[in-house]
């Protein structure tokens, strides 16, 4: 194991959130654990499904009902700040410490800005609301504020964009507007949930751009949540991959990209369409399709889609999601470390 | 703003001026005219007193009377000529009481409006804060205790319950809860002690009048709210700090309420002529139970009075309804 969770920002680890319902239990995460270094991109990719937003909404504790945390922890990091190791699993989710964070040390960025405003309210209105929620202000110093964020983020015509609604901005100004928003209390880390997915190709590069400049200013840290890969590729400094409410495996972003270890990974990176691609061949994709959510399968959950699937092994146990020797890459396959070596001492070789 | 307001108010008018015309047709739909009517009532308990009596029997009063209202002229001259003694607020006489029709409305009519704004504000008071709570705390225990309430209440026909009141009122604590006003206030000019008197009273068909109403509001706001709390604003707002029933209050709640806004102009109207058979059981002093006597005695100039007014409640209503919409919801366009 590598010191990263002493240094990390947000470290979680066995993190389960469980949605019950009449049908069964929907184990939406079933022990990730990730750490995520303060000021650095943490990208997180992974299929529909897979559990990627749960995570983002665990860490703000806003998961839709009846889901909640039932195991695992968070530890969030805050001695740099001069305040204690805190643990968010075990907070109420409706704490004032909760509160506080949200929107203050950690704030969110979502995928749909025409819907992730208010109609009926006001930019201006709901921007200096978090403000002054958040912040030492009079509500004249929080219009001011937000008027120069809107400027920072570049939406042009701040001062009368500031008294518009939602619906009179471009899908583009909106998502800055929510940026914008996102960045006036100065959050160490931003949950931006696929945020670029509802733009068009040219906005994305614009609203990426802006992401990377804002970070490198503001020195927060990204959680950058996307089936993207190539959003991924552009802006990650790491990568975790994520199937079926675990991460399968992670690492350094240019490591993932070129030296895949998970079949899935592999699968993954394979998919993407290359421009050098000559003829008219068939896109290579991962056989099969997710099982569905009672029906997991035993052992490794991804074993019935895999090519490298061995019989008596990957339906028998879990692998366990281990730093790989001689790599800064953790994987839970047992191609890279057989279910014997695990069960008994780990390998020194 | 201001043009949509002239666009609105002059639509109104011109609303306003087509139900005049169907009023005016109910006056007409039956057979023989008003004088006809007038006389052969005045005839049938006019014998005893001498006076009246002998001038009813004159067939030259009765074409007077014609004259003056323009019977025996073409229907649309007798329209405006009607029309025109309404502008000047002259309604004509009511035939029961013989009195002006503006002497007969006028008391019930103000006792009518007081009534359904104290029922508007009877069932909001519940109703929100109720719908509020139900929809936030859904599926629990205490959600189905208010659905099962609000069952019941849009079960029951007012009029029982209204009979139920009566009855506990008269049989448990010896008092009869019927009217608006004490028998010492009802002819009384106004004053504070008669409005204490008037709340002491009102109570009791603002429950029964709004019972239905607000079961029904709990319903459609519970279920507007949880549509709306499902919203991704909602989420974005809570993922900024925002304490969870300021954000509640602020959003969804506001959202939630637009469709009762627009329904504002169907409330009035419907309390006005809704509450005929309580305000009978009650014996309320409203204009229902004026409107039923005037439809069952042919009454006409009052039935088409009471249709007129009715029927410009609504208009006003939906005025004011589409002009809070446009300032509580700025998508709606204004040049639409």
């Amino acid at each position: 194991m590598t010191d990263t969770r002493d240094s990390a920002l947000l470290s979680i680890n066995g993190l389960k959130v469980h949605y019950p319902t009449d049908e069964g239990v929907v184990k939406a995460l079933d022990g990730v654990s990730l750490d995520i270094l303060p000021g650095q991109t943490l990208g997180v990719v992974g299929e529909s499904g897979c559990g990627k937003s749960t995570i983002g909404r665990a860490i703000l504790q806003i998961l839709d009902k009846p889901g909640r945390v039932v195991d695992g922890e968070m530890m969030w990091n805050a001695r740099e700040s001069g305040g204690q190791t805190l643990d968010i699993a075990i907070q109420n989710p409706d704490g004032h410490e909760m509160r506080a964070m949200r929107g203050g040390d950690v704030a969110m960025v979502f995928q749909e800005p025409m819907t992730s405003f208010s109609p009926i309210h006001t930019i201006g209105n709901q921007m200096s609301e978090a403000i002054l929620l958040h912040q030492d202000k009079t509500p004249a110093e929080a219009r001011e504020w937000s008027i120069e964020l809107m400027n920072m983020v570049g939406i042009p015509n701040a001062p009368q964009r500031f008294h518009e609604y939602s619906y009179q901005l471009s899908g583009g100004l909106r998502q800055r507007a929510m940026i914008a928003m996102a960045i006036s209390c100065s959050p160490k880390l931003l949950i931006a949930d696929e945020p670029t997915t509802a733009l068009d190709v040219t906005t994305q590069a614009q609203i990426l751009d802006l992401l990377r400049k804002l970070q490198e200013e503001q020195k927060m840290a990204i959680m950058l949540i996307t089936h993207n890969l190539g959003v991924i590729a552009e802006m990650a400094d790491a990568v975790v991959v994520m199937y079926l409410g675990k991460a399968v495996e992670s690492g350094p972003v240019d490591d993932i990209f070129h030296r895949p270890k998970h079949p899935y990974s592999q699968g993954l990176l394979r998919s993407i369409p290359s421009v050098q691609a000559v003829g008219h061949e068939k896109l290579p994709s991962i056989a099969g399709s997710i099982p569905h959510p009672f029906n997991r399968p035993s052992g490794c959950t991804f074993g019935p889609r895999c090519p490298s699937f061995m019989p008596g092994a990957c339906d028998a146990s879990v692998p366990r999601y281990m730093t790989l020797d001689g790599t800064r890459q953790k994987v839970s396959c047992f191609l890279h470390h057989p279910p014997e070596e695990v069960e008994e001492v780990p390998s020194d070789d | 703003m201001i043009a949509f307001l002239i666009r609105r108010t002059l639509l109104a008018g011109f609303t306003t001026f087509v139900i005049s015309i169907i009023a005016f047709m109910v006056i007409q739909l039956p057979p023989g005219d008003f004088a006809t009517t007038y006389v052969q009532l005045l005839l049938g308990f006019g014998q005893g007193s001498g006076a009246t009596g002998a001038i009813l029997g004159d067939p030259a009063i009765e074409q007077q009377m014609r004259e003056a209202y323009g019977l025996d002229q073409p229907v649309v001259v007798q329209y405006l000529k009607w029309l025109w003694r309404i502008l000047q607020l002259d309604f004509g006489i009511g035939l029961e009481a013989g009195k002006k029709i503006t002497e007969v409305i006028g008391q019930r009519l103000l006792n009518t409006v007081i009534l359904a704004v104290g029922t508007i504000l009877f069932t909001w008071v519940l109703a929100v804060p109720i719908g509020i709570y139900s929809a936030v705390k859904h599926n629990t225990p205490a959600d189905y205790g208010v659905t099962f309430v609000g069952f019941l209440g849009l079960a029951v026909p007012d009029f029982l319950l209204g009979l139920a009141l009566l009855w506990i009122g008269f049989a448990y604590f010896d008092i009869s809860i019927g009217g608006l006003y004490s028998t010492a206030y009802i002819n009384a000019p106004w004053s504070f002690d008669k409005f204490i008197d008037l709340l002491k009273h009102l109570w009791v068909p603002a429950i029964v009048l709004g019972t239905a109403g607000t079961a029904g509001l709990i319903r459609i706001l519970r279920n507007n709210l949880l549509d709306e709390l499902a919203k991704p604003y909602v989420v974005a707002a809570r993922a900024r700090g925002i304490p969870e029933w300021r954000l509640v209050l602020k959003y969804p709640v506001r959202m939630a309420l637009n469709p009762f806004i627009s329904t504002i102009g169907y409330l009035l109207p419907f309390l006005l002529s809704g509450s005929v058979i309580v305000s009978v059981v009650l014996s309320l002093p409203t204009l229902g139970p004026t409107l039923l006597r005037a439809l069952l005695g042919e009454d006409l100039f009052l039935a088409a009075t009471i249709v007129l007014l009715l029927g410009l409640l609504t208009v006003i209503g939906t005025l004011l309804s589409d002009i809070l919409l446009v300032i509580f919801d700025p998508r709606i366009k204004l040049d639409g």
